[in-house]
Parts: structure tokens; C-alpha cells; sequence
């Protein structure tokens, strides 16, 4: 699915990520755990596109394509999907009409028609009940007013919606109680097969009891520094990230 | 002065009274007393009038053609208007009989030329506005010609809308033109009135000035569009003077004409009088608009909300000034001020500026304003989701506007003001580039 090779990334002139190699299978679930400041975010906002990272060396392959090289849009529109550690507020953008043009955005790309609205209605309706969210979310506007856990809920509202084949969720589980966290879990797990690879970006262990993942790397100064099964989690849980400290 | 005098060469006179004549030479001297404002003054530091004082314009004397009619009939069917009850076009100043719809009028209300207003007892025209100190609305009186006098009547709610078009029609010369109206809506009366200019992109000048009178309990819900050519200039005056639990709402939408100045003033003269100001201003390249507004709290407990927003593309350039005054005796006043802008490109400008003049004690009085760009932050998480820049881009100036289209009680004209806004809108994006 996605191939990271030797990737090394710098935020104003500070390198970040220093030569991280990456490759995650179609299927897979992948966690990614660290310290703060290993680098975990920026490797999550460096794949979905985001301004003032520079990539110094090294190269991402998407399904075989140039990531690097593509637009925000273009990622997101072949199946790259972030969901935001912390999701943005648009005031005066109705979340309906949001996921809509988002959802038609990435049809039209794949050269399919827009989705006509009785479909798109029976979609959200149901993911929304997968999510337990209540039907007022749809009228309110994106993220605003909302509280830590309703924004993450969003998020996964998304990335259900929009289907990707690639979703990274960057630290979704912080400030989520352990309801919100089982619900966002279910929402994940409920795109789990095998066209689909899952990144689960994250400091703490806990969220893994519910996304258990295939394979565990530990990061570090902006390098993998190990890679194991999900019992790795268990172990950082247990030991901490400082023995890792010499990398 | 030389300027003034074609003015006065080119304005047609008809079989008009006494009084009307003496009215406007009472404007002309007024107004060469007064002088065009200059940026010297506070109230023009931002807007400079050369461009009018300059300008060799003319009044439109030449007949209306076939032709001619043509042109207006088919602009303003291009507008798709909402549906009106009564409908006065004027051309350059000038009513047109053929143009408007005057149709059967309730008991109650009535329509008349201004001229016609200027011999009715009780309604006076000029009570509201200041000659004196009031550079172009002397101009305005100097000239004063054809326009809207609409009273009505004591518990009358008008059924339908009143529409207002006033089309600067650019000719070989510059063309200047001075529509003036009156509105009295009696005790309890109710009634919409949308005001629209129009008009091609040669150079124009419309020096508009609206009084408008509530009395006790009486309500008016009042647009203004302003969609005029890139060589429109526009000055208007608006004066209202609200009595005793009266409600005056209105939006002032520039979306077009090139150089737009409005000066519009409140009057809370009666106690519970209430009145909601809202502006939207979307300016493309070359564009100049200033929003000067005044609300004067005169009575007790009245209550005022005012706010403005603007997006700003290309080289153009904003003004707000908002100024609110709370007099001694106008206790228990509430007054709330904000101005928002959104700057699309590095070269647009906007000077923003609220003034309060509190002389009561107890009075709640808020404020604020902002000039921000588009938030990055928003523009990327859209992006994420795979909406193209341009489209993330419009939905999100759509998004800061909407506040202020979505303030539009009356479902046909919200629906006119989106789709307006939105063409605007994509107009801007078109401007700004990458």
C-alpha cells in the first residue's frame, strides 16, 4: 500500500524525521508509538501534505506513485485520509454540505457521478448510527461548539464516509473517554479488511486494546527503532520509551 | 463655480413649483458654500472625492428610446428579482413610467413622484438630513428630480415588496444623477423595501439620499444592493428616524460599483426603538467602498446591532467607520458594533474604525473588529478531505458572508442575495489567482 523509503524531514531548518523506513502492507494495521517530539505527527501531516515540512531526502510511494508529489487534495482524493489531532473548526460550514462536497470531490475524481441525495442520506444516517451520534450533528457546523470527543467522533464520521485505503489517525485517542474510545473504535475496525491499511498514531498502549494492530514500531529521534507484533504496545506500556533512548 | 454651473446648463426643468425651485436653489447654495469634501476632513480621510470633483459630468436630458428601454428592461430581468408589489425604475435620476409597475395599490399606501411629495402637507422633505453640513446632500437637494415618496398610512402592513431600481446608464459624457426618496410609514405600519443600482461600466454618479420615517411601533426591513459597473460612483445618504418601539432592519450589499461611498444614519428617537444595521461588501480589483455609519441614542432603553463584514480581492480597498452615539438621557441603551474583514489578496486594503460617544451611565456598549486573512489551518483540513483549493477557498468566504446573508428574513430575497454573493464570490476567486 504505502512505501516509505529513507524519509527525512525538517520544520525550519530543524530535521524531524531522519531517515524512516516504512512499508505497510494492503490490510495491515500499523501503530506508531513514541515520545513526544520522536516525530510521530510529522509523519502523519507529511503524508497527508501539509505546509512548512521539508522533505530533504528519501521518497514515499503511494500504491506505487509519487506521494510527495501530489497536492493535498489529489492525496486525499486517492485515498489518503488523516484524521486531525485536532480537528479544525468552520464556522459557517454546515458538516452535511462539508462531507457531501468532500465525498463528491473524491467521486469525481474517480470518475464517478455525484452521490445523488437519498443515497448520501442513507450513508451518513447509518454511519452516524454506527458512531452513536446523535442526528443533530448533521445541521451544526463542522466541529464548532463541539467538545474534544465529539470532534473526534467527526473525524471518524469522515473517514468512514470518505472510505480511503490508507487512514492515519494521528493521537485520535487523546482527551477521548473510555466510551468515546471504544465507539471510535468500532468505527475504525468496521473498515478493517484486506484493501485496507490503517496507521494508528499514538503515545499510549490503551487504544490499541480496541484497534489491535499487526505490527508495532517504536519511533524515536525521527527513526523507527524497533518493530514488533502488539505485544511491543504491551511492553512500552509496561517499560516506558526509555530504554530506546540510544538508538 | 464653473462645474456647477453645467450641472445646472443640463438639468432639465419641467412646469415644477415654486416651491420646488426654491428648494433646490436653496441647495445650490448650500452646497457651494460646503464645497466638495476633501481627505482633510475625518469623515473623507480614506475616500478622496477627486474623481467626482473632477469629472466633467452632465445630467441626462436625452429622451428615453426604445432602445434605451430595452437595454434597462432586459437588466433587470437579467437580475431576477424577487417578486414585487410595486416597482419604481428610474434612469439616471429619472423616473420611467413604462419601466415600473405600480399596479393596484392597498388601501392606505400611496406612491407618488417626488415632486407631487414636496406639496403635500406634513410630509417635508429634508427633515432629516443636514444641508448645511451635508456636502452632496445639498448637491442632491440642488437637483432633486424624480424619486420614490411612499407613505403610509397608520396599521397598514403593506402586502409585498417594494422595489427601488435605479439604473446609471453611461452615455458618451459622464453621466450624474440625483434620485431622492421618501418613506413615512405611520404608527404600526409594515413594509420591505429593496433598493437596487444598477447600471453599465462607463462612468457614472449617482448621488442618492433616502429619508426615512417610523413612527410609533411601525417596522421597515430595508436592502440596499449596490451592483453597478466598474466606472460607478456612488454616494448615498440614507437618514433614518425611528419613534417609539419602531424596528428598522436593513443590509447594505456592495457587491458591485466601482466607487461607492453610504453614509447612513439612525435616529432612536422614541423609547424601545430597535435597529439592525448589516453590511457585506465584496470588492474586487479596483474597487472602493466606505461604510460610514452613525446611530444616534437618543431615547432610553432602544436597542442597536450593527455588523459588517467584507472580503476584499485584488487591489481594493475598504472603509468602516461605526459610529455610535449614547446621549444622557438615553439610559438602559444596548448598543453592539462589529466589523470583519477578510483580506484575499496583499494588496487590498481596509481601514476599519468604531466610534463611541457614551454620555449615559448606564449602558451596555460593545465592539470589535478584525482584518484576517483566510485560515490556513481550515484551508488545509478541507484540502485533506479532497476539496479542491479553489472550491475550499469559496466555501470559505461563502462561509464568512453567510452570517450576513443568513440574516435575511424574507426566504425570496435570501435566495436572490445567494446566488448574488456567490457569483461575487467566484468573481473574487477569479481575481485573486493563486
Amino acid at each position: 500500500m504505502i512505501q516509505i523509503k529513507n524519509l527525512h524531514v525538517s520544520v525550519e531548518d530543524t530535521p524531524i524525521l531522519r531517515g524512516l523506513d516504512l512499508n505497510i502492507g494492503a490490510g495491515e494495521v500499523h501503530a506508531i508509538m513514541g515520545p513526544n517530539g520522536s516525530g510521530k505527527s510529522t509523519l502523519a501531516h507529511v503524508l497527508a501534505g501539509r505546509d512548512g515540512y521539508t522533505v530533504t531526502d528519501g521518497e514515499v510511494l503511494f500504491e506505487g506513485r509519487d506521494v510527495l508529489a501530489m497536492s493535498v487534495e489529489e492525496r486525499a482524493c486517492e485515498g489518503i485520509f488523516l484524521a486531525f489531532q485536532y480537528p479544525v473548526e468552520l464556522p459557517g460550514v454546515g458538516n452535511t454540505y462539508f462531507l457531501k462536497t468532500a465525498l463528491n470531490a473524491r467521486r469525481k475524481h474517480q470518475g464517478l457521478p455525484e452521490l445523488d441525495a437519498f443515497d448520501f442520506l442513507s450513508l451518513i444516517n447509518d454511519k452516524m448510527e454506527l458512531l452513536e451520534m446523535d442526528a443533530s450533528f448533521k445541521q451544526r457546523m463542522v466541529n464548532v461548539g463541539f467538545s474534544g470527543g465529539e470532534k473526534k467522533r467527526n473525524e471518524v464520521l469522515q473517514l468512514v464516509m470518505l472510505d480511503p485505503k490508507l487512514a492515519l489517525l494521528d493521537e485520535t485517542d487523546s482527551g477521548l473517554d473510555i466510551d468515546a474510545l471504544q465507539v471510535v473504535a468500532k468505527g475504525v475496525n468496521s473498515m478493517r479488511d484486506a484493501n485496507r491499511s490503517v496507521v494508528v498514531v499514538t503515545h499510549y498502549q490503551r487504544l490499541l486494546d480496541y484497534i489491535v494492530p499487526d505490527v508495532v514500531h517504536v519511533l524515536k529521534d525521527g527513526r523507527i527503532v524497533k518493530t514488533g507484533d502488539k505485544t511491543l504496545a504491551l511492553e512500552l506500556e509496561e517499560r516506558g520509551y526509555a530504554e530506546f533512548g540510544a538508538a | 463655480m464653473e462645474r456647477l454651473q453645467r450641472l445646472v446648463d443640463t438639468h432639465s426643468v419641467g412646469v415644477e413649483s415654486e416651491r420646488l425651485v426654491g428648494v433646490r436653489a436653496q441647495g445650490r447654495e448650500q452646497f457651494e458654500a460646503l464645497g466638495f469634501p476633501t481627505t482633510r476632513l475625518e469623515d473623507w480621510k480614506y475616500t478622496s472625492t477627486r474623481q467626482l470633483r473632477e469629472g466633467e459630468y452632465v445630467h441626462d436630458q436625452a429622451p428615453f428610446t426604445a432602445d434605451r428601454l430595452e437595454v434597462a428592461s432586459k437588466a433587470i430581468e437579467g437580475l431576477e428579482l424577487p417578486e414585487a408589489a410595486l416597482r419604481l425604475v428610474l434612469i439616471n435620476g429619472r423616473l420611467v413610467d413604462s419601466l415600473s409597475t405600480l399596479g393596484e395599490l392597498q388601501d392606505g399606501v400611496r406612491l407618488l413622484p417626488l415632486g407631487d411629495a414636496l406639496q403635500e402637507d406634513g410630509h417635508e422633505l429634508g427633515r432629516l438630513v443636514d444641508t448645511e453640513n451635508q456636502a452632496f446632500t445639498a448637491l442632491n437637494q440642488a437637483f432633486l428630480q424624480d424619486g420614490l415618496f411612499l407613505p403610509v398610512a397608520d396599521g397598514v402592513v403593506l402586502n409585498g415588496m417594494v422595489q427601488l431600481v435605479h439604473i446609471s446608464e453611461p452615455s458618451e459624457q459622464a453621466i450624474v444623477a440625483h434620485p431622492r426618496h421618501l418613506i413615512v410609514l405611520g404608527r404600526n405600519a409594515r413594509a420591505s423595501l429593496l433598493q437596487v443600482e444598477l447600471g453599465g461600466d462607463g462612468v457614472t454618479w449617482s448621488n442618492g439620499v433616502t429619508e426615512i420615517e417610523l413612527a410609533d411601533g411601525a417596522g421597515l426591513e430595508h436592502q440596499l444592493w449596490q451592483l453597478a459597473g466598474v466606472g460607478a460612483h456612488q454616494v448615498n445618504r440614507i437618514e433614518v428616524r425611528q419613534e417609539r418601539n419602531s424596528h428598522y432592519g436593513v443590509h447594505t450589499m456592495t457587491l458591485g460599483s466601482g466607487w461607492v461611498r453610504n453614509d447612513l444614519g439612525v435616529g432612536l428617537d422614541g423609547p424601545g426603538a430597535e435597529c439592525h444595521l448589516k453590511g457585506l461588501y465584496l470588492l474586487g480589483d479596483g474597487q472602493h467602498a466606505d461604510n460610514h455609519t452613525t446611530i444616534h441614542h437618543r431615547a432610553s432603553h432602544c436597542i442597536s446591532r450593527e455588523l459588517y463584514k467584507g472580503v476584499l480581492a485584488g487591489r481594493s480597498r475598504g472603509v468602516f467607520n461605526g459610529r455610535v452615539v449614547v446621549y444622557k438621557d438615553a439610559q438602559k441603551s444596548d448598543s453592539d458594533q462589529g466589523n470583519h474583514n477578510l483580506l484575499l489578496s496583499d494588496s487590498a486594503r481596509v481601514d476599519t474604525k468604531p466610534q463611541l460617544e457614551i454620555f449615559a451611565d448606564d449602558v451596555k456598549a460593545a465592539h470589535g473588529t478584525t482584518v484576517g486573512q483566510l485560515d490556513s489551518e481550515a484551508l488545509f483540513y478541507m484540502r485533506s478531505r479532497g476539496i479542491p483549493r479553489d472550491q475550499a477557498m469559496r466555501i470559505l468566504t461563502g462561509a464568512f458572508a453567510r452570517e450576513i446573508v443568513d440574516g435575511i428574513e424574507d426566504e425570496s430575497l435570501r435566495e436572490f442575495a445567494v446566488r448574488l454573493v456567490n457569483a461575487q464570490l467566484l468573481a473574487l476567486q477569479k481575481v485573486s489567482g493563486e
